[in-house]
């Protein structure tokens, strides 16, 4: 039984970044494969942290500060896991980034690993950093769906494979190609 | 001073422009007269004999200034007021060029402009008579980034216009710094613990507690509770109802209000443009819904009932970054016959991913307004955005 964790999913939704969570369950649930939600993050197979407001990140601070360790741990070895936009910026040093303020970026980008997205952030962070299936990133929204290769990391490490119909390949190459 | 000069060239652009495109070209003739005459706009709406009032915030500013002038105006007074889709600066000059004289004159009593959250500060320096404040939302985080940059731009409102209308069960307006103490109006505390209760921006400071003006809560439909009188709204929803408590409380500020004319407006079916209005189209009598955020796309989807066919939903060119799309509950629709627009294929996908049954993916709306149109189904149906909007009405020649 694949175990999925995602921090306060209410909260922790900008810009639909729960819908990543909705991408996986689907594929997972197409193969047949099942999964249930996991209380802890040490237990989990996936985690999930989405990008929040300033109020939420505040409120949260103290529940983040305790994930240090279960996310190092995670990305030591590569396990899968997503980390977006303001949940990226507060687990940067524990990925060993650093980073400063620049002037802020607002629109779509695909960086020269070919990742693809929308990015809105005034940090120096790469917009999106792998290690294996952890995928840290300041590309908002359904950033799994929008990049396969991200997207088979995760399920390929969940025991699935990735699989998409024609149609579904087709409407993410329009939209790369029109925004891209 | 005189501005037939800047207006004699602003009306003959604006006129030119809408013959060659019904509908469109709205914002150009205001920034030209700008340019020419950068005192204009201050200057017209500061001549006003009562002044001008504010209606901002995140979601359900239109529905608000639409009740508040039609209030006003079935009480006889001349109001000027803006369209939702010119709610920023060179819109809303655009728009008082329409209607100015070729002096540059506005021959009404007093204006309800509706403004978008971004833009506000330039006319608070025209002293507002008094400011509207709906909420504050998780919404077009590409453009503020955080709901707290809304808080900010709202707070310099509500701490420079001598009266303020808010919604005071939005934590992040009640706790704004007021220049004095705000008209209140909000739920009763039933329905603020109701699934229909609005969803505010997460605010987890305690809350500062107004004694309200007016409380709204249901019984049959909803009905607005002002002192000892309890007047019927036709409100759909919560938000709605919510939207005519804030327009009847700004009313209240501004004149004696005749109870007999407030439940006529209050029970009026009449909809803002594009809100869940019925056109004619090719014989087919078509139901037309403006979404243009997270709220309101949910919203509609929560007012459909199933039988809509066929229904087309469009993503236009307005929605610079399609991924609130997926904060928007799709699971009620089992099937959309035309998912269209600039952003169609970003809908598309999150259509599929909610498990809904996409028929056709049509990008360019015109073509997808022509296809939707040979489609059978006694309820036709459509659910857009305003880029959407606008290309769709101008190319069924609905523009106005």
């Amino acid at each position: 039984m694949i175990k999925l964790f995602s921090f306060e999913p209410y909260y922790f939704n900008n810009n639909g970044d729960q819908g990543n969570l909705e991408v996986v369950e689907f594929l997972l649930t197409e193969q047949g494969i099942r999964f249930k939600e996991s209380v802890t993050i040490e237990d989990a197979d996936f985690v999930l942290i989405g990008d929040a407001s300033k109020a939420v990140m505040e409120e949260y601070s103290k529940q983040l500060g305790k994930l240090h360790k279960p996310i190092a741990a995670r990305y030591k070895q590569g396990l899968p896991t997503l980390l977006v936009g303001s949940a990226y910026e507060f687990f940067a040093e524990t990925l060993g980034l650093q980073y400063r303020q620049q002037t802020r970026e607002s629109k779509f980008v695909t960086t020269q690993d070919g990742y693809f997205g929308y990015r809105n952030s005034d940090k120096t962070l790469p917009a999106c950093f792998v290690k294996d299936a952890f995928v840290a990133t300041s590309l908002f929204g359904p950033v799994l769906i929008k990049n396969p290769e991200l997207l088979e990391r995760i399920i390929t490490g969940l025991s699935g494979k990735l699989n998409l119909p024609k149609t579904v390949i087709e409407l993410i190459e329009t939209i790369r190609s029109q925004n891209g | 001073m005189s501005y037939s000069l800047a207006v004699a060239v602003g009306k003959t652009v604006r006129f030119l422009l809408r013959r060659v495109r019904r509908g469109g070209g709205s914002a150009f003739p205001g920034l030209l007269v700008s340019k020419l005459a950068p005192d204009f706009l201050s200057d017209t709406i500061s001549s006003l004999p009562l002044g001008f009032v504010i209606v901002s915030g995140s979601a359900g500013k239109s529905s608000t200034t639409h009740t508040l002038v039609t209030l006003l105006k079935e009480h006889g007074l001349r109001v000027f007021s803006n369209s939702s889709t010119a709610n920023i600066q060179q819109g809303l000059l655009s728009a008082v060029l329409a209607k100015c004289d070729l002096a540059g004159k506005l021959h009404d009593d007093i204006a309800v402009l509706e403004v978008d959250e971004g833009h506000i500060a330039p006319l608070l320096e025209l002293e507002p008579k008094l400011v509207v404040l709906t909420n504050v939302l998780s919404d077009q985080l590409d453009r503020f980034v955080d709901p707290a940059n809304v808080i900010e731009r709202l707070a310099k409102a509500a701490s420079s216009v001598p009266v303020a209308v808010i919604n005071a069960d939005d934590p992040n307006l009640n706790q704004l710094p007021f220049r004095a103490k705000p008209i209140a109006v909000g739920l009763s505390s039933g329905l603020k613990r109701s699934k229909d209760a609005p969803r505010y921006a997460f605010n987890f400071k305690k809350p500062v507690e107004f004694a309200k003006l007016i409380e709204v809560s249901r019984s049959e439909g909803f009905v607005l509770k002002l002192g000892k009188q309890k007047l019927a709204s036709s409100a759909s929803t919560a938000q709605h109802a919510l939207n005519d408590a804030l327009a009847l409380a700004a009313a209240s500020q501004l004149l004696d209000l005749k109870t007999e004319i407030v439940s006529k407006t209050l029970l009026s079916k009449q909809r803002v443009f594009a809100r869940n209005e019925k056109v004619e189209i090719s014989g087919k009598q078509v139901n037309l819904r403006l979404v243009q955020n997270p709220t309101s796309f949910q919203l509609n989807l929560g007012e459909l009932k199933g039988n809509e066919k066929p229904l087309m939903l469009m993503a236009g060119r307005d929605i610079h970054d399609p991924s609130w799309l997926w904060t928007v509950d799709f699971s009620q629709l089992k099937k959309v016959d035309v998912v269209a627009g600039y952003n169609a294929a970003d809908l598309a996908l999150r259509l599929h991913f909610a498990g809904v049954k996409v028929v056709k993916v049509i990008s360019d709306p015109s073509e997808a307004a022509d296809y939707f149109l040979t489609l059978p189904g006694a309820k036709p149906t459509i659910l857009f955005s305003a880029d959407a909007m606008r290309r769709t009405r101008r190319h069924l020649g609905l523009a106005k």
